[in-house]
C-alpha cells in the first residue's frame, strides 16, 4: 500500500512500487537515478567518459552536461604530460614527443597535429587547462582539445583601419572551474605604435566574435607578448625589464605586474622559464648557469617571492655529460640544460622540476633534490642531429591536462 | 534530548539491527532523525538485512578507526586496513551487493561509504565497453544507428588503445 512506504526516500519508492509490480534490479534503480550515477561517472577518467557518450542518450546528456564538466573540472587531477616541440628540427610541420607524467604509461595521442590540412602543419602556441591554441598557415588560429580530439577555427582577428599585421603575441584564456567559454586575445603593432600604443583584440567563444579592446595597452619594450601565461585570472607577460603587463580577463583592464630586481651588472632581466602549476606562476632566473632561484608570483601582484633555491651541483656529479668543459664556469652556458616545467602538487613536498639534459629529461625533486629520469630521449626516435644538442625548450614544452571542455 | 544510546534498524526483510547511536550517525539520515527524537521505536529501512549488516558493519569499522587515529598502534591499524581491502574485494566481485549497497549509502547519507563505492564502480566500469556497460545496468540502446556513429565519430580514438 502507498500510504506504508511515504516514509521512504524516492529512490526507495522506485525500488519497490512499481505499478506494474515489476521489481527493478539495483543495477537498473542506479541507471535511473541522475545524482548516484554522477558521482560514478566523475571517478572515471575522460577516455573511458567519452567513450560511454554512446552508451545511451541519456549518458549522453548527463556527461555532456555543462554543470558535470565544470565539476569534473574542479577535481584537481595530475598533468598528465608534456608536449614537447623538437625545435631543432623543423620549422614548418612541427613535430612533437610526448613526456608522460603520469603514473600510469601511456602513448602519445599525437605526433603531428592534422586535424585540418594544413600545408604549414599546425604548430601549438599555449597549452591552457586542457585546451590547447594552435596556429596554422594563412594567420589561421585554432582551439583544440587533445583529449576529445575536437578543434575549432577562429575567425581571423579583424585588421586594417590603420592596424597593421605585426603580430606580437596571441594568448588564450581558459578556466573551466569559472566558465566553459574562453577567451583569446591579440596583441599586434598598428600605426599608433610609435606613440607607444599596441593593439588588442579579444575573442570571445561565447560569443563567437572579436572585439577591439576598449582601454590603452602601452608597448614598453622587453615584454615577450609571445608567451603569455594565463593565471589568477589573467594573460601575464614576462618582461626583460622592471615592470610588466598583464590582462585581468574577466575586467578586461590591462595592469601593470612588477619582475624581480635586477641584479647589480645586468641592464636587463634574464629568465630561462616562465610558466604556471597547479595555480602558481613561476618565474626562473638565469644570471649564471647554477644556482638559480624559482620565483613565485603573490597572487595579489605585490611581487615575487623566492620559492625555491635550485643549485645543480647534484645534476652535474650524476650527468657529467652535461658539463661543457670547453667553456669558462661563469659563462650561462657552462651546463647543458634547459627547464621544461616546474610541476606543483597538491602535496607541495611532491613538487618537482622537469630537466632537460642532453638526451634525456629528468624529474629534479625540489624537496630532496632526487633525480630520476623520465625520458630517454634517444630511445624516443627522436635523436637531435647534433647528438650533444638540446631538442626542447621551455616555450615548447606544453601542459597536457586531460579535459571534457568543449572548444 | 536521546534517552538511549543505541537505535534500531529494521530491515526490508524484517530483522532487527541494533546499533550504538555513535556509529550510526555516520548516517545523515539517521543523524537527523536521531536529533529529531525520531530515533525511538523502530527505524523501517527498504534494505535488506544482508546489505543493512554490511553497512553497519562499515561504520562501526570506521567509528573504530576514527576513535582510534591518535592512537599509534601499528597492529590495529594494519587490520584495518586489511579489512577495508577485504570489503573492496568482497564488494567489486558481487554486483548485487555492490549496486545493493550503493542504493543503500545514497539513502541513508553515508558519504565517505558512497565515495569509496562510486569509486569501486568506476574502476569497474571503466574498461567495459558501450555494449556491456548496458549490458551491466540493463539500459536500451535508443540511439538510431546514424545516431551512434555521429557519438562515436566525435571521438573516434577513445576506442581505440
Amino acid at each position: 500500500m502507498p500510504s506504508t512506504i511515504t516514509t521512504i526516500t524516492n529512490s526507495i519508492i522506485r525500488f519497490t512500487s512499481s505499478s506494474q509490480n515489476y521489481q527493478q534490479s539495483p543495477s537498473e534503480v542506479i541507471a535511473n537515478l541522475d545524482d548516484l550515477l554522477t558521482e560514478i561517472l566523475i571517478c572515471l577518467p575522460i577516455k573511458s567518459l567519452l567513450k560511454f557518450k554512446s552508451v545511451s542518450k541519456h549518458w549522453l546528456s548527463l556527461i555532456s552536461n555543462p554543470v558535470f564538466c565544470r565539476r569534473l573540472s574542479l577535481i584537481r587531477k595530475p598533468i598528465t604530460g608534456l608536449f614537447v616541440d623538437r625545435v631543432a628540427l623543423k620549422v614548418n610541420n612541427p613535430e612533437y614527443d610526448f613526456i608522460n607524467l603520469d603514473s600510469k604509461p601511456s602513448s602519445p595521442p599525437f605526433r603531428t597535429l592534422t586535424f585540418v590540412n594544413d600545408s604549414y602543419g599546425i604548430q601549438i602556441l599555449q597549452s591552457c587547462n586542457g585546451l590547447l591554441l594552435c596556429s596554422g598557415g594563412h594567420g589561421n588560429y585554432y582551439i583544440c582539445n587533445p583529449s576529445t580530439n575536437q578543434y575549432r577555427l577562429l575567425p581571423q582577428p579583424p585588421v586594417g583601419g590603420g592596424v597593421s599585421r605585426s603580430i606580437l603575441g596571441v594568448n588564450l584564456a581558459f578556466d573551466p572551474s569559472k566558465s566553459s567559454y574562453y577567451k583569446v586575445v591579440y596583441v599586434g603593432a598598428c600605426d599608433s605604435f610609435l606613440d607607444g600604443q599596441l593593439h588588442m583584440e579579444i575573442y570571445s567563444s561565447e560569443t563567437g566574435d572579436w572585439r577591439l579592446y576598449g582601454g590603452t595597452l602601452p608597448a614598453p619594450s622587453g615584454i615577450n607578448f609571445n608567451t603569455g601565461v594565463f593565471w589568477n585570472g589573467a594573460i601575464n607577460w614576462e618582461s626583460s625589464s622592471e615592470t610588466s603587463l598583464y590582462f585581468d580577463v574577466d575586467k578586461e583592464k590591462v595592469k601593470e605586474m612588477p619582475m624581480p630586481p635586477i641584479p647589480d651588472g645586468w641592464d636587463r632581466g634574464i629568465y630561462q622559464y616562465f610558466g604556471e602549476s597547479g595555480g602558481h606562476l613561476h618565474l626562473i632566473d638565469f644570471y649564471g648557469a647554477s644556482p638559480f632561484i624559482v620565483y613565485e608570483m603573490r597572487t595579489d601582484y605585490s611581487g615575487w617571492f623566492v620559492k625555491y633555491h635550485v643549485d645543480l651541483g647534484g645534476v652535474t656529479a650524476a650527468f657529467p655529460e652535461m658539463i661543457r668543459t670547453y667553456r669558462d664556469p661563469q659563462d650561462l652556458d657552462y651546463y647543458e640544460y634547459s627547464i621544461l616545467g616546474v610541476v606543483r602538487e597538491e602535496n607541495d613536498d611532491d613538487s618537482y622540476m622537469l630537466l632537460h639534459l642532453p638526451n634525456k629529461v629528468v624529474h629534479y625533486d625540489l624537496k630532496d633534490n632526487t633525480l630520476k629520469e623520465v625520458l630517454d630521449v634517444a630511445s624516443n626516435g627522436s635523436q637531435a642531429v647534433d647528438a650533444s644538442s638540446l631538442q626542447y625548450r621551455w616555450f615548447g614544452a606544453f601542459q597536457y591536462h586531460k579535459s571534457l571542455a568543449s572548444v | 534530548m536521546a534517552t538511549t544510546s543505541t537505535v534500531k534498524l529494521r530491515s526490508g526483510d524484517n530483522e532487527v539491527f541494533e546499533v550504538e547511536k555513535q556509529v550510526m550517525i555516520q548516517s545523515g539520515t539517521i543523524r537527523n532523525m536521531i536529533e529529531d527524537d525520531a530515533a525511538d521505536g523502530e527505524i523501517p529501512l527498504q534494505i535488506s538485512s544482508r546489505n543493512l549488516a554490511k553497512v553497519v558493519e562499515w561504520c562501526k569499522c570506521m567509528q573504530h578507526r576514527d576513535r582510534n587515529n591518535n592512537n599509534d598502534n601499528k597492529e590495529e591499524e594494519e587490520e584495518e586496513e586489511e579489512w577495508e581491502k577485504k570489503f573492496d574485494e568482497e564488494v567489486s566481485e558481487d554486483k548485487d551487493l555492490h549496486f545493493g549497497l550503493l542504493l543503500a549509502a545514497n539513502y541513508l547519507e553515508i558519504p565517505a561509504l558512497l565515495h569509496r563505492l562510486c569509486q569501486l564502480a568506476a574502476d569497474i566500469v571503466k574498461g567495459k565497453t558501450p555494449e556491456e556497460i548496458r549490458r551491466t545496468f540493463n539500459i536500451k540502446k535508443d540511439f538510431t544507428p546514424e545516431e551512434e556513429e555521429a557519438v562515436m565519430d566525435e571521438h573516434g580514438w577513445a576506442f581505440h588503445d
